[in-house]
């Protein structure tokens, strides 16, 4: 027997891995090879030290600190739900800026074809404006909104966010078109 | 007392309670992982709550069919080990990775020191092989696991499991003597006369 393989043996005798037969053969290559039989000596000690070894003890709120961890991380749901909150409100921001450069274009045409219309310029402007303003404060709470920890805070920045885009989308598609026609019908 | 899978069920629901119920199962093996393997007790408890922490963040990809016992010394092991190449990245000198005793102070003295004494040559003994081989001596004497059950927890072979505790054997042993040549450690007498088989 080769000392390597004596050495392989040696580990499985450890882990009470080694057959009866090879058992013999591993004492009796002991018995001849004083560098085997230090070896094997060295190892038992190793052995001995480690089996006798205590368990370590984990502190008693281990559980109740792994808990507390939990509750502190971000939830992955509560992150989705309002990076799509963010996206509507971007979309409606995005809805609230096309729609008055549009009624302003139409404005503006309306204005060249029409002379002297010094009113329908103020109306316009006026029209221009308001959406503008509206934008701006949306953004304002958009901004807040995403800024702030709370997800619940964010959600409700989102709702304001929503419900001023719809406000200015129905000033610009729903009122301005009820004005005119009632300017239209006064002159 | 509540199956282990009922308890993985419900933690998967989101009963917080019953996830507790699985850290308090799984945090002595868990704990004493960490501890054998990072050398001190600061350590290993920081390294058990990462370990619980992603294992209730990878809760839902747990395979029933395996053992959560090797699951989770899994994630323990892949944790420690990361730990260990991250401290050795920095460089920090052998000699001034903090070893703990375990026992506690209001014992006899004697009794005390001797423990102490072998608990850092524990320490000093596993600090000095590489992560690999600590990691198979832990599993081994600490965990009490089988070639088998080692070879699942690492994802490798039962062979390749044997082959890394003997080389691991030889490793300490080539220590102890090189560090028994320059001083004799106290508690390890060598028993040189002891050549036969128990």
């Amino acid at each position: 027997m080769r000392c390597h393989d004596a050495h392989e043996w040696m580990s499985l005798k450890l882990d009470r891995r080694l057959p009866a037969d090879l058992e013999r053969e591993l004492q009796a290559h002991l018995a001849n090879c004083p560098a085997c039989a230090e070896e094997w000596s060295t190892w038992q000690e190793i052995a001995n030290l480690f089996e006798g070894a205590p368990l370590a003890e984990p502190p008693e709120d281990l559980a109740a600190r792994v808990l507390l961890r939990l509750e502190a991380r971000p939830h992955w749901s509560a992150l989705l739900c309002s990076l799509l909150a963010l996206l509507a409100g971007l979309v409606a921001i995005s809805a609230l800026f096309l729609a008055p450069w549009a009624q302003a274009c139409s404005l503006a045409l309306r204005v060249i074809l029409t002379p002297g219309a010094l009113g329908a310029i103020s109306h316009a402007v006026a029209d221009v404006v308001r959406p503008l303003a509206l934008a701006a404060e949306a953004v304002r709470i958009a901004v807040r909104a995403v800024v702030t920890p709370k997800s619940a805070l964010a959600a409700l920045g989102y709702g304001a966010v929503l419900l001023a885009a719809l406000a200015g989308w129905l000033r610009l598609v729903v009122l301005s078109p009820i004005r005119a026609r009632s300017s239209a019908e006064f002159e | 007392m509540i199956e282990e899978h009922v308890l993985v069920q419900r933690a998967l629901a989101g009963d917080r309670e019953a996830f507790a119920g699985l850290v308090q199962a799984y945090q002595g093996p868990v704990y004493n992982l960490a501890y054998r393997m990072l050398g001190s007790q600061a350590e290993a408890e920081e390294a058990a709550q990462e370990t619980f922490v992603r294992m209730y963040q990878r809760l839902a990809t747990y395979d029933p069919q395996q053992k959560l016992s090797s699951w989770v010394l899994a994630i323990a092991s892949h944790y420690c080990v990361d730990r260990l190449r991250r401290r050795r990245i920095v460089s920090l000198p052998l000699d001034e990775v903090q070893v703990d005793g375990l026992t506690e102070p209001t014992e006899a003295p004697e009794p005390c020191l001797l423990a102490q004494e072998k608990e850092r040559e524990i320490q000093s003994l596993l600090a000095e092989l590489p992560e690999a081989y600590r990691l198979v001596l832990v599993l081994r004497y600490w965990q009490d696991l089988s070639y088998e059950e080692m070879a699942r927890t690492l994802g490798t072979s039962a062979s390749a499991v044997k082959a890394k505790l003997h080389r691991a054997r030889e490793l300490m042993a080539q220590h102890l003597s090189r560090r028994q040549e320059v001083q004799p450690v106290h508690g390890l007498e060598r028993r040189v006369t002891r050549h036969a088989l128990p």
